[in-house]
């Protein structure tokens, strides 16, 4: 049941889009005597997206498969860190933060103002969490706090 | 613009009086972390008499001031336009009539505060940063040459009859386990070359204030006109890679490397998480298609942000920037820059149709951008667009526009306004503009994503608990061979 409906969708969008196709390269040709807008093309985009995610059980195309409405396809993910020192935790005069992601790349590095409480969002590859947080202070007598962040 | 003027008038003013008294390079460099510099002898050993020393330090204020040229390898956080160094310590030495005078204070325009040695504990420094080539003194023995930025030393007697004048300085061995800011602040390469500075040499230097706004945890002394923290999309030497399938409104060939764009944008915050600056910079990494496009970046700023800043273009391989850049933009809100135009005219390979994305093509570098704006009004972070953005194309042969999913079309001349065509997925629900880290190397012409990258389809399929890895693992004979240390140049 599966192939077969992967079928028919592949037949209507090959019938959508073969008027237009070059199938050298699969692009579309565009000479001077074409009109370049040859008229609004049935627009494929328009069409409803599946509703359930359908995998192929043996190809790994997306040519081949169906994803449903609405699926993200980020390898990002977004997490909001609050950055926050409050004035007893360090003696020094100044303080500081750092982020960084699993592969040691700062994704925030600065001066933050003592008590303020600061949201701030990152956007960091999956793969790359938990993110490390950092706080400092411009005293040698201070050591520096960390705290991690998963996702 | 007030305060620049000023500066300017001030300097001519003062260069006026400093002709007689001009910079002089220095013969000793500072060589692995340690200078042993003797301020009597300029380059090609040839003597600096103790009353033109006594004429530079009247002129500063009663200040000797040494320029100095950043020499550091441009490795991870550190690059051609924004290197640094620290000063652990500085001692200048005077003998006059027998009598030795030493001189330990001293000052630059920046500091940081970073970690010496294994240690973790950290502390101010004072700090050194630069960038390749950014002198452009003229007028002056430092014409052409490549000084960066300034030291400043406190010296309260007469230095005419000065016998020795010797400066010793040495500069932190930091912490580099620890990242950045240490990693960005080690002395590595050397050497660093020397200048004595009249005051209108200095007065260029730091008001130039040479790869400043790129480093990171910079504590500016004086008025704050940099940020006090920055935060980095997708990272502080990471990108987002963009890549589209040109023939939206149908179906394309699923190889997402129509056209393929690396770009990265960092928020410049005040202490208190208000944004002050929006920076931004990419490249062009890849055209396999027939088609020619514009690459627009769109940031929804709020209304009346008060935008200004330019945008530089530069040709591949080179820190020229193209003719018509830098550009000036001043808006009110809603950053919308047309980046990249007309790629099939500007991004070429001579002897192919497509460019970077065939299996056997020779690499062609693309142009690389970078904008650099203000904001005249701090915006909270919690109204500034999220990452990553609203990268599109508009597609100059079809008149479409092409957005990530989720995004709507911008361009009022569009073929998606005028046909009133807003989803940016297809019939089997896939997108036509993809985002990915900059690990990813794109499919080569024609393969399939998921062929390239057989774990995509169960990424996806998964809602992305399984193989967030996914752009790691492709097949080498379905990839291109070309990673972002090659197309980042």
């Amino acid at each position: 049941m599966t192939r077969y409906f992967c079928a028919i969708s592949l037949v209507s969008v090959a019938l959508v889009t073969s008027g237009c196709m070059n199938a050298a390269d699969g692009q579309s040709e565009v000479t001077e005597s074409t009109p370049i807008i040859a008229g609004p093309p049935t627009p494929i985009a328009n069409l409803a997206a599946p509703t359930a995610t359908v995998l192929s059980d043996d190809s790994k195309a997306l040519e081949d498969n169906l994803i449903a409405q609405g699926t993200s396809f980020s390898s990002f993910a977004s997490t909001t860190i609050t950055l926050h020192v409050n004035d007893t935790q360090f003696e020094g005069s100044r303080v500081f933060a750092k982020v960084m992601d699993q592969s040691q790349n700062t994704l925030f590095l600065g001066e933050i103002a003592v008590n303020a409480h600061i949201d701030i969002p990152f956007e960091v590859a999956r793969n790359l969490y938990p993110l490390t947080v950092e706080y400092f202070s411009n005293a040698t007598a201070d050591q520096p706090l960390f705290s991690q962040v998963s996702l | 613009m007030k305060s620049i003027l000023s500066i300017l008038a001030l300097s001519s003013l003062v260069s006026g009086i400093c002709l007689a008294n001009d910079s002089y390079r220095l013969a000793d460099t500072i060589k692995n972390a340690v200078g042993d510099v003797n301020l009597l002898r300029a380059q090609g050993n040839l003597e600096i008499a103790p009353s033109a020393l006594e004429a530079l330090r009247a002129l500063n204020f009663g200040n000797l001031v040494l320029g100095v040229d950043i020499n550091e390898a441009a490795s991870g956080s550190e690059k051609a336009d924004t290197q640094g160094v620290a000063i652990e310590s500085l001692q200048l030495t005077v003998v006059i009539d027998g009598q030795i005078y030493t001189f330990t204070d001293f000052s630059t325009k920046t500091k940081s505060v970073l970690a010496k040695g294994n240690e973790t504990s950290r502390k101010e420094y004072y700090t050194l940063i630069g960038r390749t080539g950014s002198n452009s003194i003229t007028g002056s023995e430092l014409h052409n040459t490549s000084f960066d930025s300034t030291i400043s030393i406190p010296v309260n007697i007469n230095l005419s009859n000065a016998t020795s004048v010797q400066l010793d300085i040495q500069l932190l061995n930091t912490n580099t386990k620890l990242g950045d800011p240490e990693a960005f602040y080690d002395e590595t390469a050397g050497f660093e070359d020397l200048a004595l500075l009249n005051f209108s040499d200095r007065q260029f230097l730091d008001v130039q204030a040479a790869g400043q706004a790129g480093a990171p945890l910079v504590v500016v002394n004086e008025v704050q006109s940099s940020a006090a923290s920055y935060l980095y999309y997708p990272g502080q030497d990471r990108y987002f890679v963009v890549g589209y399938e040109d023939q939206y409104p149908n179906k394309g060939d699923y190889d997402f490397n129509d056209l393929v764009v690396a770009y990265r944008v960092s928020y410049g915050l005040t202490t208190e998480g208000k944004v002050t600056q929006v920076n931004g910079e990419g490249y062009l990494v890849a055209r396999g298609g027939s088609y020619s496009h514009n690459w627009h970046l769109h940031m929804a700023i709020p209304t009346s942000a008060g935008i200004v800043g330019q945008i530089s273009m530069y040709q591949p391989n080179t820190s020229e920037t193209d003719v018509n850049y830098p550009t000036y933009v001043n808006v009110d809100s809603g950053l919308d820059i047309q980046i990249f135009s007309d790629t099939g005219i500007t991004f070429k390979d001579d002897q192919r149709a497509f460019v970077n994305t065939e299996w056997d093509s020779q690499f062609v570098p693309g142009q690389k951008f970078a904008f650099a704006f203000d904001l005249e009004y701090p915006v909270p972070l919690s109204q500034m667009p999220s990452a990553p953005f609203d990268p599109y194309l508009y597609v100059l042969d079809t008149g479409y526009e092409i957005h990530l999913p989720g995004k709507l079309p911008r361009l009022g001349y569009s073929q998606n306004t005028a046909l009133g065509i807003e989803s940016f997925v297809d019939g089997q629900g896939f997108p036509f503009a993809l985002t990915a880290p900059d690990d990813w190397q794109f499919p080569n012409e024609y393969i399939d994503l998921g062929i390239a990258y057989p774990q995509f389809i169960d990424f996806i399929g998964s809602n992305k608990d399984n193989n967030s890895d996914w752009y790691l693992n492709g097949v080498n004979s379905a990839t291109t061979k070309y990673n972002s240390g090659k197309w980042k140049w």
